[in-house]
């Protein structure tokens, strides 16, 4: 028998963007976006919460080993985004605004699949922008 | 298509009393405490509002922040910001728990989609929080 916990590690990165979509003109791009639209960007000191979940371990006491989790967390999110402009050292928001959404979105793409080659299921990931706005997706509550 | 929640917090002061009208002080005092004192008192209230849906293919965003904010702003916030609340909302009285159940009723139907309304949690003070959760959509 063993119980099923969550648990959530905070990791921090300080990152540019600017939220701009070529599929919109400039008129429409500065009325949906407003000040964010402006063409030299801006930045947040990102606070990502990630929750794994799973069985705790009955020896170890633990659903999975912290610096394990510390390591993908470095190794697939730390290190490509912080001190980066996401626009344009990011490929992937090279096509994509880099909302708090879409970050949201990313992180859980980029994190999925290690985090299964330790046998452990990914349940959400919160990005927060500031303490005033953040964007979560909870993979246990959609089923998916 | 995956769907993305996202938190506003927006920031008030307000006064209020835990009173039930046709109560004595002496049954107010024994439910309430301090909080039903005569004179009232305040809290820097905090109001975290959630919304849920998939983020716009081209903007990326589940619902435009100004949008959200206006709606939040009129519909809350300059309601109860500097008054009382027992003003504001007399027929209940103005717990946490209440609070957050208005300020859903207010909220719910200004968010009909894409982005629509999943959680309102009132931070009456840093110890005290209150959610009132949307019941999942009927099909």
């Amino acid at each position: 028998m063993s119980d099923t916990v969550r648990i959530t590690r905070t990791v921090r990165f300080s990152a540019a963007h600017r939220y701009h979509s070529d599929r919109l003109s400039d008129e429409e791009n500065r009325r949906v976006f407003g000040k964010c639209n402006r063409p030299h960007g801006h930045g947040h000191d990102y606070r990502v919460d990630v929750g794994v979940v799973g069985p705790v371990d009955p020896v170890t006491g633990m659903v999975m080993n912290l610096a394990d989790l510390d390591a993908v967390l470095k190794e697939h999110v730390v290190e490509p985004l912080d001190h980066g402009f996401l626009n344009y050292d990011v490929e992937h928001f090279a096509s994509v605004v880099p909302t708090c959404e879409n970050i949201a979105l990313y992180v859980v793409d980029l994190i999925t699949e290690p985090l299964e080659h330790f046998g452990i299921r990914l349940a959400g990931v919160r990005v927060w922008e500031g303490n005033d706005l953040y964007a979560e997706v909870d993979l246990e509550e959609s089923g998916s | 298509m995956r769907t993305v929640r996202l938190t506003r917090r927006y920031r008030f002061e307000a006064a209020h009393r835990l009173v039930v009208s046709g109560y004595t002080p002496e049954q107010n005092w024994e439910i309430y405490g301090k909080c039903s004192r005569e004179g009232g008192h305040g809290h820097n209230y905090e109001i975290d509002v959630t919304v849920a849906g998939v983020p716009d293919p081209v903007t990326g965003l589940v619902i435009e922040r100004e949008r959200m904010d206006r709606i939040v702003e009129e519909r809350v916030v300059d309601r109860c910001d500097h008054r009382d609340l027992n003003d504001v909302i007399p027929d209940v009285v103005t717990t946490g728990e209440n609070l957050a159940v208005v300020y859903h009723q207010w909220l719910e139907d200004a968010f009909t989609g894409p982005a629509r309304l999943v959680r309102v949690r009132v931070h009456e003070t840093a110890r005290n929080v209150f959610d009132a959760v949307s019941l999942p959509p009927s099909r």
